[in-house]
């Protein structure tokens, strides 16, 4: 077996790259012992909390925090792969429900429209400025006046890319550009490399109902519908905006067809074939879980490009709160939980841990911001993140007419606009039109 | 019954006067047999009776799953009516219908033949090997058929390349994508059918096989004009299940396609059934979503009702 003799730089290189891992190991291991020294056992708390949710979930990390400090309280956490179905079933029979769920923005809504939360106004108050306000905003509900649950996840998304793929066909990510031209004629020069950027799959799939959300947000819209789910403006000039500029980017020709968390869109990345793509925060958690050792540290976060002057370099897709039916036995318990989970410096660190981001500011202004990640290696991604959460919009709202609007009516249509040559203003109005006649069926 | 009576010296027939029995002294007089077959009745009405009912009222309202619902008189039926979607679906649905149906019936037909026949080497260990898929779980099944028929990494596509045909997409063209769901349907319900029509062939008389030899009939006209007549009843039930199955089709397109929750390419694979449970548990709508279940399950009785009448026109 051929055995390479090892150098005096050689080995001076790799004494120095175990030193500064070990090092960064330490300063993380620290920074988590830290967390958790910091905490000292209460075991007068008990009971009992029941949660739903997905696999391999945020709240796993929060959830041993929380029995490290209150090692009395029994927290049941049943992770199944269809608990929203489970949960509307529970809701809808007023029984069975769980004590924490893991909801959507328009679940938040529709449900607090309708009294069938519990009501956190009391906690959200006493630390309401130490939140991001972008985030906030999804669990205040206009019509009760009141806010129902814990803002959980930051739907923040940047661009991730190849800075050395990138670099090696000319190609530098600014952190402040625009859409148009900048962004598409980025595009266009990596699909004349013959590499890939940004995701399109045939049929459009969910893919496109993200990018228009974002897209819409960024030009300013407030979603399908307006704040107060009024109206519906699914087709007002940002809406259509946002649906023109998927159709520019899948013209450029760089897009590659392929879903979300698939087997070609991680052998995509794996290869180097896909070298940019729109990202939401919460996206790093599945990346790590995902991509091959070999291009982990490779990539690097950049805000998304402006889609107006001035505008914001972020959108939303996803980030839930963290809700409590009105019908829980255990408030009290369930807002301490919250209180723990979100709105505080443990609870915040091991949701972090885990891989995404709490809109919990004391955190993204503290640790945060020197937070290492497998993904993106020595880039700071900390004051990026923060930076874009500030830049959330607190305009664009997923009301509770949202999954209606957007994945029933807008997905399904969207590839014949995109790829099939629809036209897409008057596709646009169709469709505002088709909302529109279920539209009272989601205002309280 | 009559009894003779006399009346002035004449004779006169009438009817014997059954003793007046009443619904209750019936019921108990036959208390017994009716407290035993009781609790069949008692959780049909829980479990299916009173859910039908509450579901048929539901259909009238306008409900999202909290809070009271409202009257919506037709309201939910009208919009399923003028909905692209629904017809869309109802399309697809009739798409699916009108292929497989015949492949089911006549594909397991002669499955069934040939795995009756004493010729066929093996034929106990095939009708295992048939009717594995059918026991195996419908989620197992779409994963596998999704890394099969996976564009660019799946074995269908790099068969089709190794012999110099060009890859398809199937999972992302809308004819495709339908014949991908139609091959999960045969191969994982192939199986019980093939058991059915079994059973069907293992009945017949072996002699009605053995005075067509001696009177010098082929396979193929012993297969036409004896196990085809001799199967009818089987061919119609098996139809009949088949038909009411591809109506009712939900889990094949919905775990094939689960990533436009079983839309598929341009809505090509929606069905019905998947339209109907986006309905309630994605958009929450559940009064449309029930309204859509009775039309549902108007359209499967009506085509049963016609295979029926065509089967006896047939007949007779």
């Amino acid at each position: 077996m051929f055995q390479k003799k090892l150098s005096r730089r050689d080995f001076l290189k790799m004494a120095g790259a175990s030193t500064a891992g070990l090092a960064m190991v330490s300063q993380m291991g620290g920074f988590l012992a830290m967390a958790q020294d910091a905490v000292e056992p209460d075991p007068s708390l008990t009971g009992t909390l029941t949660f739903w949710g997905h696999g391999d979930h945020p709240l796993n990390l929060i959830r041993e925090a929380f029995l490290k400090k209150y090692p009395n309280v029994v927290l049941d956490w049943q992770q199944i792969e269809d608990h929203a179905a489970k949960f509307k079933t529970a809701m809808a029979a007023g029984t069975g429900a769980p004590d924490l769920y893991w909801s959507e923005a328009d679940a938040v809504q529709l449900y607090g429209s309708q009294g069938a939360l519990l009501d956190t106004t009391d906690i959200i108050e006493k630390q309401k400025d130490k939140f991001i306000p972008g985030k906030l905003a999804e669990a205040f509900v206009p019509s009760a006046n009141a806010y129902f649950g814990m803002p959980g996840d930051l739907s923040t998304s940047g661009i991730y890319y190849r800075e050395d793929l990138l670099k090696e066909m000319g190609i530098e990510i600014s952190d402040d550009m625009m859409y148009e031209p900048d962004f598409l004629d980025i595009l266009k020069k990596i699909a004349a490399g013959g590499k890939n950027a940004v995701l399109y799959p045939k049929g459009g799939t969910f893919v496109a109902g993200a990018q228009w959300t974002w897209f819409d947000a960024q030009y300013g819209g407030s979603g399908p519908a307006s704040c107060d789910n009024q109206a519906i403006t699914i087709a007002d000039e940002a809406g259509i905006n946002a649906t023109k500029l998927i159709k520019k980017i899948y013209d450029t020709g760089a897009t590659l067809q392929a879903d979300f968390w698939t087997p070609e869109y991680w052998n995509a990345i794996n290869t180097g074939q896909l070298v940019l793509d729109l990202v939401p925060a919460w996206g790093r958690g599945f990346w790590e879980s995902n991509v091959d050792a070999s291009v982990l540290g490779k990539w690097r976060l950049a805000p998304f490009p402006r889609a107006v002057a001035g505008g914001s370099r972020t959108g939303v897709w996803g980030g839930a709160t963290l809700i409590s039916p009105a019908t829980t036995q255990n408030p009290d318990l369930v807002k301490k939980f919250m209180e723990f989970a979100f709105g505080s410096m443990e609870g915040a660190t091991a949701a972090g841990t885990w891989g995404i981001i709490p809109a919990y500011l004391p955190y993204l202004e503290g640790p945060f911001l020197d937070i290492q990640t497998k993904l993106f290696g020595d880039q700071k991604i900390g004051p990026v993140w923060l930076n874009l959460a500030k830049e959330l919009s607190t305009t664009f709202c997923r009301t509770a007419v949202y999954s209606a609007a957007v994945n029933e009516n807008l997905v399904p249509a969207m590839d014949s606009m995109i790829t099939g040559g629809a036209d897409i203003d008057e596709t646009m109005k169709k469709l505002s039109d088709q909302v529109n006649e279920v539209l009272p069926d989601y205002q309280a | 019954m009559t009894v003779q009576k006399e009346l002035s010296g004449i004779r006169l027939s009438v009817p014997e006067r059954r003793p007046r029995t009443s619904l209750w002294r019936t019921l108990w007089k036959h208390r017994m047999e009716y407290l035993l077959i009781s609790p069949f009745f008692i959780i049909f009405g829980i479990f299916h009776g009173y859910p039908l009912v509450w579901s048929l009222w539901l259909s009238f309202q306008k409900w999202q799953g909290i809070g009271e619902p409202k009257w919506f008189g037709l309201g939910n039926y009208e919009r399923l009516l003028n909905s692209d979607r629904i017809w869309n679906a109802l399309g697809n649905s009739l798409i699916f219908l009108v292929i497989m149906l015949p492949i089911i019936v006549g594909g397991t037909l002669i499955l069934a033949t040939l795995l009756n026949s004493p010729k066929v080497v093996g034929r106990h260990v095939f009708r295992v090997l048939f009717f594995l898929p059918y026991v195996t779980s419908a989620v197992i099944v779409a994963i596998i058929f999704q890394l099969l028929l996976n564009d660019n990494f799946g074995w269908v596509n790099g068969m089709l390349q190794a012999i110099g045909l060009p890859r398809i997409s199937w999972l992302g063209e809308a004819w495709p994508a339908r014949a991908a769901v139609m091959l999960m349907i045969f191969w994982s319900g192939a199986g019980y059918n093939v058991l059915i029509m079994l059973g069907g062939l293992q009945g017949i008389p072996v002699e009605l096989y053995d005075a067509a030899s001696v009177d010098g009939a082929n396979t193929l006209q012993k297969f036409f004009l004896i196990t085809v007549p001799m199967m009818r009843g089987v061919i119609l039930f098996v139809g009949i299940t088949a038909t009411i199955g591809l109506l009712n089709l939900f889990s094949q397109p919905w775990l094939l396609f689960s990533s436009t929750q079983g839309l598929g390419p341009n809505q090509s694979v929606a069905t019905l059934n998947t339209i109907q449970y986006s309905t309630a548990f994605q958009s929450a709508r559940y009064g449309e979503a029930t309204a859509l279940g009775f039309i549902i399950g108007v359209i499967v009785i009506v085509s049963s009702l016609i295979q029926l009448r065509l089967t006896r026109v047939v007949e007779a």
